[in-house]
């Protein structure tokens, strides 16, 4: 009879352990989405950004093109790129789920100095700007720039002499402390072009106007997918990793022609690098090594315990093209990561607004 | 002499769900003296295996005192000391001889060499047996089996029909073999249907008849417990008969107990009849069962 | 105590001479080499850029050997506990009916061996021979992976003991089933819907709660409560294989009451057991 009181104990006792033991709900690994076609929303927008730009008659002997409504940052693209042609929605990031941590880690809360300078120039870029394009050495800024205060970028705050240039172009020169000048380019009050001297911008100024020479822009409209898209050439790439892995920037170099390059930023952050190749040979070599490093480079973490790094290395992945020799690099960072990464660089950055102000309160009291 | 067991008022109930079912041993009382071998007779259905059982503890009784070496049989240390053959043995068929007796050697907390369990092997004629159990014949069943139980020089060896499968030749080694361990000082309860085995290994025998001992003694007083008597008569035996003698091929011979003999001779005395010998008629123990089986049906 | 070990090893002694057993482990080296020649892995510094199993191209991602034999490890450690227990359910059903022999339990009892030691002895033997036969799989597959991949995952190990804690609580069901109908068929199906109740246990919240209210729910309910949550401890050997993260206390609360449960079930067994005639 004690064998069956110890039975009937011991499958109490079991039961209780058990209770409530079901399979854990496993969380799903939602797919990073990434920007690997264009939207419907993405081609309409497009559709909408598309204007009859203002049509010069050529110089004599150059073939115009023929007259359509163009998307003025599309126009502005050369038809080769020493370095890249990238285009960032600028204010469609901002306005994004993660625009307003990403506003605070830039920007703090409404108090850094260097944003209140560009609302005071009639530029706020929570509200003014629309899409920021780095085409080599040359910015172009596209937004609402008709109230914009040009002076306000001059040291000694004079206005800039400004000369019209083209049909609504102006080319505006502000004087430094040094002494020396700067150049820059304004455009319908819409776009705000900097960097390379007068000649460059002007070239810029005849591409968006059509009065330059013709030829296939390096980013068209194909391309405009993602919160920011655009072409890097082979060079800065390798530069980039030329430090840590000098064998896998010449591989880079020697193999890799061009990358096309689509991120999107909207909720999670997924990005697509389609790689031209200029070498198949290379090429290939260049797939596998990257794949094996990646992996590499999640074990290691995995190894060291660093999950998050282990899990973002997870989704990256690198796939052969379905044709031309090329292939595709992938890489995501989860909303969740991206959104924890951004409240550490706000708590920093507000860290670092109140040492400087108790800095200056500081030297204010020594004063005293 | 001391008991190598003993039972006093054993009964054993095998109920069923629905009623109170068999019962296999009826108020059974017993008991064998140490270094005796002990022969268990009885009809199909007595209850004998049940006893064996109830000694070695597989059983539990329902009622009754039961003392084996002294103790109880569920006592691990007492059951150390037994042997025991069970009627029809089913072996691991897996195994080999060797493998069986080692195995049953470390349960029962022995140890020995190869050299000890090959000198087993060939006292039950297995010596030359290299295959698995699977294999054997039922007779080198039941000798494997038998050299189980004779491991460990066990003081008291039960044995289920020993010989049970076993050729003649092989009978009278295993007879040998029993009688070995007799004279080493065990004790042996021999259940056999083959009575004729009983009488040459047994000193005692039991009947077992219905769950109850209906005889229980030496072999000599179990062959002579009887109501006939051969009677010889000195000159001529006319008128005999008269006196209840009972004429046969062999001459004359008398039913009935001590009195009723005592009376009858009187009588042929007083007719002039000259008696030169009466002498009980002995008989072997089929004989004894088949006495006891014909009484029990006329009851 | 001894003597328990005793019984356990005897029975481990006839299972080795058992051509039964000597097909189980054969089958699993048959498994394993098959797999061995017939999956292809491209390996490239730890990364997998293409598989192939029986010829056919699985993947042309570069991918982290790690992940693809993460997933590997996950349905191998599903088909390994779900396949396992089935299979040593069936090949181990008839150890007990064997021993419970007429002829063969009387001798045993005969001998200087307690009742609760034989039962317990012959669990622990026959539990001892899943874990040979579930490690042996275990690491056939663990090495044969390694050599491929260069991948030394060990967890696959991990994640038959779990699976090997389930068959224990399966085994227990088989065993006591036995002290009262001495069957080798219906020991062997009971364990088998012991499985199936593992599992159907494992989600026993979810189910109530879809159930509607009354009598039936109630009763499931009660009914399911002392089973063995089976189909979660499949889950936890295949994340422990797959190394998927496990709630460690949830995981030492099923281990925990599988053994207890196992031990429940074998004290049944013994009672029945001592009070049974043989």
């Amino acid at each position: 009879m004690l064998w069956l009181v110890l039975a009937a104990v011991l499958l109490g006792v079991g039961a209780w352990l058990m209770r409530g033991a079901e399979p854990p709900d496993r969380d799903p690994v939602e797919p990073v989405k990434l920007p690997t076609r264009m939207t419907r929303a993405e081609r309409e927008k497009g559709e909408e950004r598309r204007t009859w730009l203002p049509f010069i008659a050529p110089d004599a002997g150059v073939i115009a093109e023929p007259q359509r409504p163009r998307d003025p940052v599309l126009a502005v693209m050369p038809s080769e790129v020493k370095r890249g042609a990238v285009v960032a929605e600028f204010n469609a990031i901002l306005n994004s789920e993660l625009g307003g941590k990403l506003t605070d880690c830039l920007f703090g809360d409404g108090q850094d100095s260097f944003l209140q300078e560009l609302r005071d120039a009639g530029m706020d870029p929570t509200s003014k700007i629309d899409r920021v394009a780095m085409i080599d050495d040359s910015v172009v800024v596209t937004g609402d720039f008709k109230n914009a205060q040009w002076k306000r970028f001059a040291p000694s705050g004079s206005d800039p002499v400004s000369k019209d240039y083209g049909r609504q172009g102006q080319i505006h020169e502000i004087t430094r402390a040094d002494g020396g000048t700067d150049v820059f380019a304004t455009w319908g009050g819409q776009m705000f072009i900097a960097g390379g001297d007068e000649a460059e911008l002007k070239q810029v100024l005849d591409r968006l106007e059509g009065s330059g020479p013709v030829g296939n822009p390096v980013v068209d409209e194909s391309m405009a997918y993602g919160e920011v898209y655009g072409v890097v050439s082979s060079q800065p790439i390798a530069d980039m990793v030329r430090k840590s892995d000098p064998q896998l920037a010449s591989m880079i170099e020697q193999s890799a022609k061009s990358m096309q390059l689509h991120m999107d930023v909207g909720h999670d952050v997924g990005m697509v690098a389609d790689v031209a190749p200029s070498n198949a040979a290379t090429t290939d070599e260049l797939r596998r090594s990257l794949g094996a490093a990646l992996s590499l480079a999640r074990m290691q973490a995995a190894a060291k315990g660093e999950k998050d790094q282990a899990d973002i290395l997870d989704l990256a992945r690198v796939r052969e093209a379905e044709a031309g020799g090329g292939f595709r690099l992938e890489a995501g960072l989860p909303n969740a990561f991206m959104s924890k990464a951004l409240d550490e660089c706000i708590v920093q950055r507000k860290q670092r607004a109140e040492r400087n102000r108790s800095g200056v309160a500081l030297d204010a009291g020594d004063e005293d | 002499m001391a008991e190598a067991l003993s039972v006093r008022n054993l009964v054993k109930h095998y109920p069923t769900l629905f009623g109170p079912g068999q019962q296999a041993l009826r108020g059974l009382t017993l008991s064998v003296p140490t270094g005796a071998a002990f022969g268990l007779i009885g009809p199909n259905g007595a209850g004998k295996t049940t006893f064996i059982k109830v000694l070695l503890g597989v059983v539990r009784p329902t009622s009754g005192e039961v003392t084996v070496l002294g103790g109880d049989p569920q006592d691990l240390s007492v059951r150390a000391r037994i042997g025991y053959l069970p009627e029809r043995m089913h072996l691991p068929a897996a195994l080999k001889g060797r493998d069986f007796l080692r195995s049953v050697s470390t349960l029962k907390g022995l140890s020995p060499s190869d050299a000890e369990l090959g000198k087993m092997l060939e006292r039950v004629g297995l010596a030359n047996s290299q295959q698995r159990i699977g294999t054997f014949s039922k007779g080198m069943r039941q000798r494997l089996g038998l050299a189980a139980a004779m491991l460990g020089k066990p003081e008291l060896l039960i044995l289920d029909e020993p010989t049970d499968g076993i050729d003649p030749l092989g009978r009278v080694e295993v007879r040998a073999l029993l009688l070995e361990e007799k004279a080493r000082g065990a004790t042996i309860l021999l259940n056999s249907h083959l009575l004729a085995e009983t009488e040459r290994v047994c000193d005692r025998v039991g009947v077992l008849q219905l769950g109850q001992l209906k005889l229980d003694g030496t072999l000599e007083e179990i062959r002579h417990a009887s109501s006939r008597w051969s009677v010889t008569f000195a000159n001529g035996a006319e008128g005999a008969d008269v006196a209840g003698f009972v004429r046969g091929e062999k001459g004359f011979h008398f039913e009935g107990d001590v009195a009723a003999l005592n009376k009858a001779i009187d009588a042929a005395r007083a007719k002039g009849l000259e008696i030169t010998s009466v002498v009980p008629m002995t008989r072997d123990l089929e004989a004894v069962l088949s006495e006891l089986q014909g009484s029990e049906e006329a009851k | 105590m001894k003597q328990m070990f005793r019984v356990a090893f005897d029975l481990l002694l006839e299972a080795a001479r058992r051509k039964w057993f000597l097909a189980l482990f054969g089958a699993i080296t048959l498994v394993l080499v098959i797999l061995g020649f017939s999956l292809q892995l491209e390996v490239v510094d730890g990364a997998i850029a293409g598989s192939k199993l029986f010829g056919s191209m699985l993947s042309k991602e570069i991918v982290s050997a790690n992940r693809v034999m993460s997933g590997l490890f996950t349905v191998v450690a599903y088909l390994a506990f779900y396949g396992g227990a089935f299979f040593l359910a069936l090949a181990c059903s008839d150890f007990a009916p064997e021993l419970l022999a007429p002829g063969r339990i009387e001798h045993l009892l005969s001998l200087p061996v307690a009742r609760w030691q034989l039962l317990f002895g012959t669990f622990l033997g026959v539990v001892t021979l899943a874990a040979l036969g579930s490690f042996y799989g275990a690491g056939g597959l663990t090495i044969l992976l390694g050599v491929k991949t260069g991948i030394w995952n060990w967890n696959l190990l991990l994640g038959s003991a779990v699976g090997w804690v389930g068959f224990c609580a399966l085994y227990s069901v088989m065993l006591t089933t036995n002290f009262f109908v001495r069957s080798a068929a219906l020991s062997g199906a009971l364990g088998v819907v012991t499985l199936i109740l593992g599992v159907v246990a494992s989600f026993r919240e979810s189910i109530s709660v879809a159930m509607s209210e009354g009598i039936g729910r109630t009763l499931f309910s009660w009914a399911m409560l002392p089973i063995p949550r089976l189909g979660t401890l499949a889950t936890v050997a295949a994340n422990l294989a797959g190394s998927l993260p496990n709630e460690p206390g949830m995981v030492g609360r099923l281990l925990g009451g599988c053994i207890i449960f196992s031990v429940a079930l074998l004290s049944i067994a013994a009672w029945r057991f001592e009070r049974k005639d043989f």
